[in-house]
C-alpha cells in the first residue's frame, strides 16, 4: 500500500491548546497518560458536540489500473492532491492502491488484489472512492459492496464509449477527458494563419477508424480551409507522405493503432515515427504526443483530469446533491516550444492561455537577473576604480603635503625610540660589566689564597673573557642599528635644515619658555648628508641646549643657532646657549658615551650624534673659547 | 642557642652574573644560593637558617619588587638587596619604603654589594632575635592564669598591692601570691624587669 499521510498542523495545534488548559480532570488524566490519553480525548472530541469545530479529516481511495510509477497516474494524483491542498489544506488523508493489469494480467492476479482490499480496507471510514482507467471502475462496481464502503465514486481515465456501455449507479459520477479536434484545428490555424489545407491521419485499427469518423463529423463545418483525411497506409507511406507536404499545411495526427500492413503500434510511437519526418508542422488531441514530435493541440492533461475528479468527490463527500453524473475536463492549447522553433511558428500568435512546454528561454530571458547582476556589479566596480583612480590622485597630492610633516614625525619618534633604546643598551651593557666586575673581585681574592685554585681561576677568566664579547657585541649592534635605513645622501641646505629643525621643536621651546634666534647665513649652506641623521644631530644639540637652561630664569633662556661659510669651504651650524657651561664631569670628553649630567639621562645624545657627523666626515666640537654658556659647533665638508 | 650560618640568596635571570656574583661572595666567605627566577626563589624549601636576599629588579616574571612583597609577608622577612640595570627614582623609592637594604646599580662595585651584605645579615640575625624573645616572652605569658594577668597588667601600670586588692575585691595577700606565682612564671627577680619584658614584648 502506498499511504500519502499528510500532516494535520490544525489538530495538532488544537492538541497544544488542550495541553495548556487547565480544565478538568480529563485533562489532567491525559496529560499523566501520555499519548495514549491524546488519542482518547481525540476520539471524545469527534462525539463531543462542544468539539464541534474540529475539522473532520475526509479520506480518500484511489483506485489505479495501472502501476504508479506510470506518467499518468503520477499526473493524475499529483491533480488530484493539489485539488484537496487547496480545498482542505493539509487536512485530509489519501490511500492509493494500484492495480498493474498491464504487467500482471490475469483473474490470479486480479483475485489476489480483491482479497488484499477486503482484508485492508473492510469497514474503513472513506469519504469517497476515485478510480482510474477501466479496470478499477469495474472492480469499484463488482467488489465496493464487500469493503463495506457505500460511499460516492468518481471514475475517471475512462472513455465516454465505455462509460456509455455501463448503467453506472447513481452514486457513481464520470470525469470524461476531452479530445478536441476543432479545437486543435483552430489552434493549429492560428499558428499557421497562412494554411489552406488541414491533412488527418488516422490508422488502420477499429480505435483508428473510430477516430476518422468522429474527426469527420466535428469538422465538418470548418470553413475557410480544406481538410483531407488520410488513413490506410502503411508507416513508410504516411511518413513519406508527411515528408512531401507543404509546410504550409496542418497535418493532424490522431491514432494509428495499426497500419496498412497490419502492423501493431503505439499511437504516440506512430506518430513519433510520422513526425520525425514530416516537413509540416503537425498536431494532435493527446497531451502525451507533445513532447514526441508534434507541435501541439487542444489537450486536456492528466494532471487537469486529476483536479476535475478530486473536486467532485469533495462535492459529493461534502453531501451536495446537484454533482453532475458526467464532467468534462476542461482542455487547453499546449505547444512544444521546440517543435515550434523548428518550423518557424511566430510565438506571438499563440492564443492567449496557451501553455508553452519544454520552453528553452534565450540566453537573456533564462539569465536575465543574473546578467542584470552582473552588469550592476561591472558598473559599480567600475565606478569604484574610478573613484579609486580619483581618489588616489588627491591622495599623491596630499601626500606629498604630508611628506614632509611625515618625515619629521618620524624623527620626533625616531628620537624618543633611542632614548628608549638607550636605558635598554645600557642594562644590556650593565649585564656583563657587572659579571666582569664581580669576577675579577673574586679572582683577586682567590690568587690570595695558599694553594691557588687555578681551575676556578682559569673559569673566572674564561667568563671574564666571554662577558666582554657580549658586550662588545652589543655595541656593534647599535652601531647597526643606527646606520639601518640610513645611508641614502643626498645634497643639503644647512639653513632649510636648522629651520625645520626649529619649526620641529617651537612647541617643546614654547613650553620650556625658551627663546630661540636663528642667525642663518644668506647664501645656501649645502652639503652632501643623510638628512634623518643630521637633523638628528641637531634636534639633540638643540635639546641639551634647552635642558641646560632649565634651572635658570626663562627671561634668561636664550638660545641662538646660527650658520656660517667658513673660510675654507666647511659649513658650519652653530647652538649656543646661555646656561651653565659645560660641568666640569664631562667637560672633558663631553661626547663620551654614559656620560652625562642629566639625572634622567644616559648620556648617549652627544656620543651618537658625534658618530653621526663623523660618518658625515665632519666634526662636531663644543666651541671652548665661550665662558657664557656653551657653543656646539657642527662643521660639514662641501658636497 | 646557635643560629645555622646565614646563606645569600642570589635572584638573576643572567646566569653569567649568577656566577660571577656567586664566586665573589664565596670568596668573601658567605655560603649562596642561586636562583633563575622569582618563582624559583619563592618555591623553594623553607629554610631555618638566617641570611638576606640579592634580588635583580628586572626579572622576568615576577619582578624583584614582587619578591619584597612576598617576603614581608612572611615571618622571618629576609632582608632585601636591589641590583638594577637602570635604576630609575620612582623604583628605588618604592623599593626602599618597602623596607630594602639597599639599591644597588648594575655594575655593583663589590665592596658596596658586601657592605650591603653583610649589613642585611646583621639586621636579619637581630630581627631574628627579638622575634626569638617576643616569642618567649608570649610563651611565658600565656602560662599565666587570667587573673594572673589581671594583676600583672596592674603592676605594670605601677599599682601598689594595696590599690589592686582593693579593685580587685580580694585581701591583699591573695595579691603578694599572685604576684610571687606571675614573678616565678615569667622568670624574673624584680618588678624592674617584668616591667621591661612586658613593655618590650607590646612593642
Amino acid at each position: 500500500m502506498r499511504r500519502l499521510r499528510h500532516e494535520r498542523p490544525a489538530v495538532l495545534a488544537l492538541d497544544k491548546s488542550l495541553l495548556n488548559q487547565d480544565l478538568d480532570g480529563r485533562s489532567q488524566t491525559f496529560r499523566a497518560c501520555g499519548p495514549a490519553g491524546l488519542a482518547l480525548i481525540l476520539g471524545l472530541s469527534a462525539t463531543d458536540p462542544t468539539q464541534a469545530q474540529v475539522p473532520e479529516q475526509l479520506r480518500f481511495l484511489l483506485i489505479y489500473s495501472a502501476h504508479s510509477t506510470l506518467a499518468a497516474n503520477a499526473e493524475t494524483t499529483g491533480g488530484i492532491a493539489a485539488a484537496f491542498d487547496q480545498s482542505l489544506g493539509a487536512d485530509y488523508e489519501i490511500y492509493a492502491e494500484y492495480r498493474d493489469v498491464q504487467r500482471f494480467p490475469g483473474p490470479e492476479a486480479d483475485r489476489a488484489f480483491v482479497e488484499e482490499m477486503a482484508r485492508k480496507y473492510r469497514g474503513q471510514p472513506f469519504n469517497a472512492i476515485l478510480t482510474l482507467g477501466p479496470w478499477a471502475l469495474t472492480y469499484v462496481l463488482e467488489h465496493r459492496a464487500e469493503l463495506g464502503l457505500h460511499v460516492p465514486v468518481v471514475v475517471g481515465g475512462v472513455s465516454s464509449a465505455t462509460l456509455a456501455e455501463i448503467e453506472l449507479p447513481t452514486d457513481v459520477h464520470g470525469v470524461l477527458s476531452s479530445l478536441s479536434v476543432p479545437g486543435t484545428l483552430a489552434l493549429a490555424r492560428s499558428l499557421q494563419p497562412g494554411a489552406q489545407r488541414a491533412v488527418v491521419l488516422t490508422g488502420s485499427g477499429e480505435f483508428d477508424r473510430s477516430w476518422k469518423a468522429r474527426a469527420q463529423s466535428e469538422l465538418a463545418d470548418a470553413s475557410g480551409i480544406a481538410v483531407d483525411y488520410v488513413s490506410d497506409l502503411t508507416i513508410e507511406g504516411f511518413q513519406d507522405l508527411a515528408a512531401g507536404l507543404d509546410p504550409e499545411t496542418i497535418l493532424i495526427i490522431l491514432t494509428v493503432f495499426e497500419d496498412a500492413a497490419g502492423r501493431l503500434f503505439t499511437p504516440v510511437n506512430a506518430a513519433e515515427m510520422i513526425t520525425e519526418r514530416a516537413s509540416a508542422p503537425s498536431w494532435s488531441v493527446y497531451d502525451t504526443y507533445i513532447g514526441r514530435g508534434v507541435v501541439g493541440g487542444e489537450v486536456s492533461t492528466f494532471r487537469d483530469l486529476g483536479l476535475v475528479m478530486a473536486r467532485q468527490a469533495l462535492r459529493l463527500a461534502g453531501g451536495a446533491t446537484d454533482v453532475e453524473r458526467m464532467r468534462d475536463v476542461p482542455s487547453r492549447a499546449v505547444v512544444d516550444w521546440r517543435q515550434m522553433q523548428r518550423f518557424g511558428l511566430n510565438r506571438d500568435l499563440l492564443p492567449p492561455g496557451a501553455a508553452l512546454a519544454f520552453y528553452a528561454p534565450s540566453v537573456w530571458e533564462q539569465y536575465r537577473l543574473q546578467i542584470l547582476l552582473a552588469s550592476t556589479v561591472i558598473v559599480l566596480q567600475a565606478g569604484t576604480i574610478a573613484a579609486l583612480v580619483v581618489q588616489r590622485r588627491r591622495r599623491r597630492t596630499a601626500e606629498h603635503d604630508v611628506a614632509a610633516r611625515r618625515v619629521e614625525l618620524a624623527q620626533l619618534s625616531r628620537i624618543s625610540q633611542l632614548g628608549e633604546l638607550s636605558g635598554a643598551l645600557a642594562h644590556e651593557l650593565n649585564q656583563p660589566l657587572t659579571s666582569i666586575l664581580a669576577n675579577a673581585e673574586a679572582g683577586n681574592q682567590l690568587i690570595t689564597r695558599n694553594p691557588v685554585d687555578q681551575g676556578e681561576i682559569a673559569a673566572i677568566l674564561s667568563d671574564i673573557a666571554e662577558d666582554d664579547r657580549r658586550a662588545a657585541q652589543i655595541i656593534v649592534e647599535l652601531r647597526s642599528l643606527m646606520a639601518k635605513g640610513d645611508t641614502e645622501f643626498e645634497v643639503l641646505d644647512l639653513n632649510r635644515l636648522a629651520e625645520a629643525a626649529i619649526r620641529l621643536t617651537q612647541s617643546e621651546f614654547l613650553v620650556r619658555e625658551v627663546s630661540v634666534e636663528a642667525q642663518l647665513a644668506r647664501r645656501a649652506m649645502q652639503v652632501r648628508a643623510n638628512r634623518l641623521q643630521i637633523k638628528q644631530v641637531l634636534l639633540n644639540l638643540m635639546l641639551n641646549a634647552t635642558d641646560a637652561m632649565a634651572g635658570q630664569p626663562p627671561e634668561t633662556r636664550r638660545m641662538t643657532i646660527s650658520t656660517r661659510l667658513r673660510d675654507d669651504g666647511w659649513r658650519e651650524l652653530a647652538v649656543r646657549d646661555h646656561g651653565p657651561g659645560l660641568d666640569a664631569r664631562v667637560a672633558a670628553d663631553p661626547f663620551r658615551a654614559f656620560v652625562t649630567t642629566k639625572p634622567t639621562g644616559l648620556g648617549l645624545g652627544l656620543s651618537i650624534s658625534r658618530t653621526i657627523v663623523s660618518a658625515h666626515g665632519g666634526t662636531l666640537v663644543f666651541d671652548d673659547t665661550v665662558t657664557d654658556g656653551a657653543r656646539a659647533v657642527l662643521a660639514l665638508p662641501p658636497p | 642557642m646557635t643560629d645555622p650560618p646565614p646563606v645569600v640568596h642570589l635572584i638573576d635571570d643572567d646566569p653569567s652574573i649568577l656566577r660571577a656574583l656567586a664566586r665573589l661572595l664565596a670568596a668573601a666567605g658567605h655560603s649562596c644560593e642561586t636562583y633563575d627566577s622569582a618563582e624559583a626563589f619563592l618555591g623553594r624549601p623553607p629554610s631555618a637558617a638566617p641570611g638576606c636576599a640579592v634580588v635583580d629588579l628586572e626579572l622576568p616574571g615576577a619582578s624583584g619588587l614582587d619578591i619584597q612583597l612576598q617576603l614581608a609577608e612572611r615571618d622571618d622577612a629576609l632582608p632585601v638587596i636591589f641590583l638594577t640595570g637602570r635604576g630609575d627614582i620612582e623604583t628605588s623609592v618604592q623599593a626602599m619604603k618597602g623596607g630594602a637594604i639597599d639599591f644597588l646599580t648594575k655594575p655593583v662595585e663589590p665592596d658596596a654589594l658586601l657592605s650591603a651584605i653583610a649589613t642585611a645579615l646583621e639586621r636579619h640575625r637581630n630581627l631574628r632575635r627579638i622575634r626569638a624573645a617576643e616569642q618567649d616572652v608570649a610563651q611565658h605569658l600565656a602560662r599565666l592564669t587570667p587573673r594572673e594577668r589581671q594583676v600583672l597588667d596592674m603592676v605594670v601600670e605601677g599599682r601598689l598591692n594595696k590599690q589592686i586588692a582593693f579593685e580587685l575585691g580580694v585581701a591583699e595577700k591573695t595579691i603578694k601570691v599572685h604576684r610571687a606565682r606571675v614573678m616565678h612564671k615569667l622568670d624574673v627577680r624584680t618588678v624592674a624587669d617584668l616591667v621591661r619584658l612586658v613593655v618590650g614584648h607590646r612593642g
